[in-house]
């Protein structure tokens, strides 16, 4: 295997006495890495299970008496089982064994404690599936994003400490002290999640805080995990996988820096709705940091424009790229939108309406999502050498999820400002209103269907991978038994 | 980089990971960056408020706020009464209107003060007061010597001065028209001389 | 790497300006709310829900209501939330965080699928309607999105000759011998609705349009202060 010779390689190439480690190779990393395939496979499930389960709940805007006898397929429950299955099932999950593999491989560190990253997965999984089942149940907290039960949030959180202690301990044992890039973002989100998750969930479910203090704190959640924890991750992970793809240096690490800095100042600050019951200063502020944000986006454009020049032609057909690019197209996009939104000409047409949904799904699906999707595409296989994934499919996943965005966003974002506009006239009753924009919901379901099925695909390319090497290392096995036995005879 | 064969399977990890490079960030994003501070800043100004907890949009400042808040109308006229009795009264009658026993009178609780009608505490203002009071039915004592103030004072004056008093304290009598002090400055303005409250005015009646 | 600490301190300080700017000092500025005396009447506000309201805004939140129905009202000239009739109070500034002090949880809701319902109590006081709307929205409402929440209703069964339920709702139970009763999670949530309103006047939701009598200078003694509770509250 080569893996051996390139271990020879190494010890040979590194000065001997036992004065330190010899940095361990790519190969080396992706093997101490395989625990990670544990994430990789729940966050699949989980978001296939989130996609059908949204799926029913776009199903009621056909028509409102679709599965509208049981209690737990409520729109109202179908809802947010939907969201938080995607956002700690899938999102989290999966950004997380991201992150953990890049920053093994730039550190050039063996993933430590592997047991506790198991534990971590184990409990996570347990949590967000009691989590889901408890919101289906009707034990919903009542705060957008964060809708879980104390009896699935609790393990969640554990399962995250463990998988997090686990990450430290192997960035704290790298070989290549030397920081990345990528590093700061990931490292940033990495430390930021606990933060914030715990401050909300004590200021709202613990020792809750009083009146619109509250939403305050909901809103600052869900900026931090949208902005901070999910958009730290992709960018970390655009700015290692553009790069190596393209086999070229990424444009600049001054700017990546500034980028960091200013997302952190930023981009962190709570998107309260303009025109909330709070003091008008909370609104304000949010709309001059959304404002502010503007800076980072073209500075990310830039970075990833600058770093594809001059690149070799035959990098061009490599799908993680194409999913990394489109998911950087979509982070800047959804950025400017949400810096539009923030100011109170627009905020007075598009708040309450369909546009926001839409963005936020811009930025959660076709950024964060799809610059996972690559990343998974690119790590399973070097995870799991054995096996192999189909590229067919791999790249059907792509058109899908690309499309499926597109068509999903696009008619929301128009019937959004339809809606905006028509309530704004109040001389139209509120029913037409609604009616207005049932057409536009209905064929956002295309978009939902399409993005549905191109995560079945995932699902399916990564079963169909590991039944096969199931079944080739079954065979191996009873091939060497049967060989010992011809021997023994 | 390895020397070794590049094996069929793609799943081979490559050993390079992507450095970066030291491109300096281009000053238009920074000064970009400060344009938009600035404007924000701007912005911030005329939205936040003044970051005061009682600013609700679409009010822009806590003045706004203040002055639309219903006023009572009499407040203008308090808060002048309150001035001059400041300037001109409390030397005798005291800040806490108790006055001074056996010589000023006190305003606290006062029949004569809190009684429906002002004419007669107007009188007394405007040509002072001397001799024997009866005040809450007890004699008050006193040799002192109220000055009038018909020269000092104007009607909105002594109608401010008057609504102070009937509202301070605790006393709860209504407000003071200047046009009422008009009307008896008019009816008394051949008499110039100091009032006795029990001997002149106590048997005064309403409307007066 | 002796910057490592350093760096790492620094980030997390850039990142908790938003926990400095964004949580702390709103907590100090409208965490510590208490209730507020209404001049003209003397009585507290807001008043604690019925016990079951309290209840129906359990319910609200176990079905998710939330995600259609916002209950917060914008200002005047912001949107037409006061020209929809969806204002409760005669003031350019609708909804303050005043009205929301004893809401655990606080779900203004941040989609407008359904009407806004911070005001439903001072719009719609017939609790029948509630009923009917929530048991078949079609009935009240026809071409509406809104679905219908049958598993919150009964069907009890009704003899011939028998006076029905006084809870009865007036709706086709679908077969003979059959009434819709509504169950105590419908009825406390009709009554948590009815309970939904925010009409008084603040100091900082001055009326609309001014008074007639009021003389246009501002005087010191009435201007709400920097503290939190924008009147004196009541002891």
């Amino acid at each position: 295997m080569s893996a051996t010779v390139s271990q020879a390689q190494a010890q040979t190439i590194s000065p001997g006495c036992g004065m330190t480690a010899p940095e361990p190779s790519a190969v080396q990393v992706d093997a101490s890495c395989r625990p990670l395939l544990l994430l990789f496979v729940s966050a699949a499930a989980w978001l296939l299970a989130a996609s059908v389960i949204g799926l029913i709940a776009s199903l009621k805007f056909h028509s409102p008496n679709i599965l509208a006898g049981c209690p737990v397929l409520t729109y109202g429950r179908v809802r947010p089982a939907a969201l938080d299955a995607f956002l700690y099932g899938f999102a989290l999950q999966a950004g997380m064994g991201v992150l953990i593999w890049i920053n093994c491989h730039l550190g050039r560190a063996r993933l430590a404690v592997a047991p506790l990253l198991t534990a971590g997965w184990f409990f996570w999984n347990i949590g967000v599936t009691f989590g889901v089942l408890g919101i289906f149940a009707g034990d919903n907290t009542g705060y957008e994003w964060l809708e879980m039960p104390r009896y699935g949030s609790a393990p969640l959180f554990f399962g995250y400490a463990a998988i997090g202690i686990a990450a430290l301990i192997s960035f704290h044992f790298r070989s290549r002290r030397e920081l990345y890039t990528s590093q700061w973002f990931l490292l940033a989100a990495l430390f930021w999640f606990p933060w914030i998750y715990t401050t909300a969930r004590a200021l709202l479910t613990i020792w809750p805080v009083r009146g619109t203090m509250q939403s305050v704190v909901d809103w600052w959640y869900i900026n931090n995990l949208t902005a901070v924890c999910f958009g730290f991750v992709g960018l970390g992970a655009a700015f290692y996988f553009v790069p190596k793809i393209v086999n070229r240096p990424l444009y600049s690490h001054y700017l990546g820096i500034f980028i960091f800095w200013t997302l952190a100042l930023f981009g962190s600050w709570g998107f309260a709705p303009i025109a909330a019951p709070v003091p008008a200063w909370i609104p304000a502020l949010s709309t001059l940091a959304a404002l502010l944000t503007i800076v980072p986006m073209l500075a990310v454009a830039i970075n990833v424009l600058h770093t594809l020049c001059g690149r070799d032609q035959s990098t061009k057909g490599n799908v993680t790229l194409s999913f990394v690019l489109f998911g950087a197209a979509a982070f800047v996009i959804a950025g400017l939108l949400n810096a539009v939104c923030s100011l109170a000409n627009v905020s007075e047409i598009t708040a309450f309406t369909w546009f926001d949904p839409a963005r936020v799904q811009i930025f959660l699906f076709g950024f964060f999502a799809m610059t996972i999707f690559g990343a998974i595409y690119y790590i399973i296989p070097r995870l799991v050498p054995a096996g192999s994934l189909s590229p067919g499919l791999i790249r059907l996943h792509f058109w899908l999820g690309a499309l499926g965005i597109i068509l999903f966003a696009g008619p929301l974002l128009i019937g959004g400002l339809k809606q905006g506009s028509d309530l704004n006239n109040a001389g139209l009753p509120f029913l037409n209103v609604v009616q207005g924009t049932l057409g536009f919901l209905r064929a956002s379901t295309t978009g939902e269907l399409l993005i549905l099925l191109g995560n079945a695909i995932l699902v399916l390319n990564i079963v169909a991978m590991l039944v096969r090497v199931g079944r080739a290392s079954a065979t191996a096995a009873w091939a060497a038994n049967s060989r010992k036995a011809e021997v023994a005879s | 980089m390895s020397n070794e064969p590049r094996q069929t399977n793609p799943a081979v990890a490559d050993e390079a990971e992507p450095i970066a490079g030291r491109v300096a960030t281009p000053i238009w994003l920074i000064a970009l960056l400060i344009l938009l501070a600035y404007g924000g800043m701007l912005y911030l100004n005329q939205h936040a408020g003044g970051f005061n907890p009682a600013v609700y949009q679409p009010y822009a400042s806590i003045d706004e706020v203040i002055a639309a808040q219903p006023m009572d109308p009499t407040q203008k006229l308090k808060a002048l009464g309150k001035r001059l009795f400041i300037q001109d009264c409390q030397v005798c009658h005291q800040a806490t209107g108790l006055g001074t026993p056996g010589q000023y009178p006190p305003l606290v609780g006062s029949d004569w003060v809190n009684a429906a009608d002002p004419n007669r505490i107007i009188r007394i203002v405007l040509n002072g007061a001397q001799g024997p009071l009866t005040l809450n039915g007890q004699a008050f004592h006193t040799a002192a010597v109220m000055i009038p103030w018909r020269d000092a004072m104007k009607d909105e004056e002594i109608a401010a001065v008057l609504t102070y008093v009937r509202s301070e304290w605790g006393n709860k009598a209504p407000a003071v028209d200047p046009k009422e002090v008009t009307a008896i400055r008019e009816k008394i303005k051949n008499n110039s001389q100091p009032f006795s409250p029990d001997a002149d005015l106590s048997h005064l009646a309403p409307g007066e | 790497m002796s910057r490592g600490p350093l760096l790492f301190l620094a980030s997390f300080f850039a990142l908790a300006t938003s926990w400095l700017g964004f949580v702390l000092v709103p907590q100090l500025q409208i965490g510590g709310q208490q209730q507020v005396e209404i001049q003209e009447t003397g009585q507290l506000y807001p008043s604690r829900r019925p016990g079951i309201a309290a209840q129906g805004a359990a319910v609200y939140r176990a079905n998710g209501c939330f995600y259609c129905h916002t209950e917060q009202v914008r200002p005047m000239g912001f949107g037409s939330d006061v020209e929809r009739g969806w204002g409760g109070r005669k003031s350019r500034v609708q909804s303050v965080a005043q009205d929301y002090l004893w809401d655990q949880p606080v779900m203004l809701g941040s989609q407008r699928v359904g009407p806004d319902l911070a005001n439903i109590g001072l719009r719609q006081t017939n609790a029948v309607w509630l009923l009917a709307h929530l048991y078949d929205p079609q009935v009240t409402s026809k071409g509406s999105v809104m679905p219908p929440y049958r598993y919150l209703f009964r069907k009890v069964p009704l003899k011939v000759g028998e006076t029905p339920s006084p809870d009865a709702l007036p709706v086709d139970a679908g077969a003979p011998g059959l009434q819709v009763v509504p169950t105590d999670d419908a009825k406390a949530l009709v009554a948590y609705l009815l309970s939904l309103r925010s009409d008084v006047i603040l100091t900082n939701t001055p009326p609309w349009p001014p008074p007639t009598n009021s003389a246009p200078a501002a005087s010191a003694a009435a201007a709400p202060t920097n503290s939190p509770a924008p009147v004196a509250p009541a002891k």
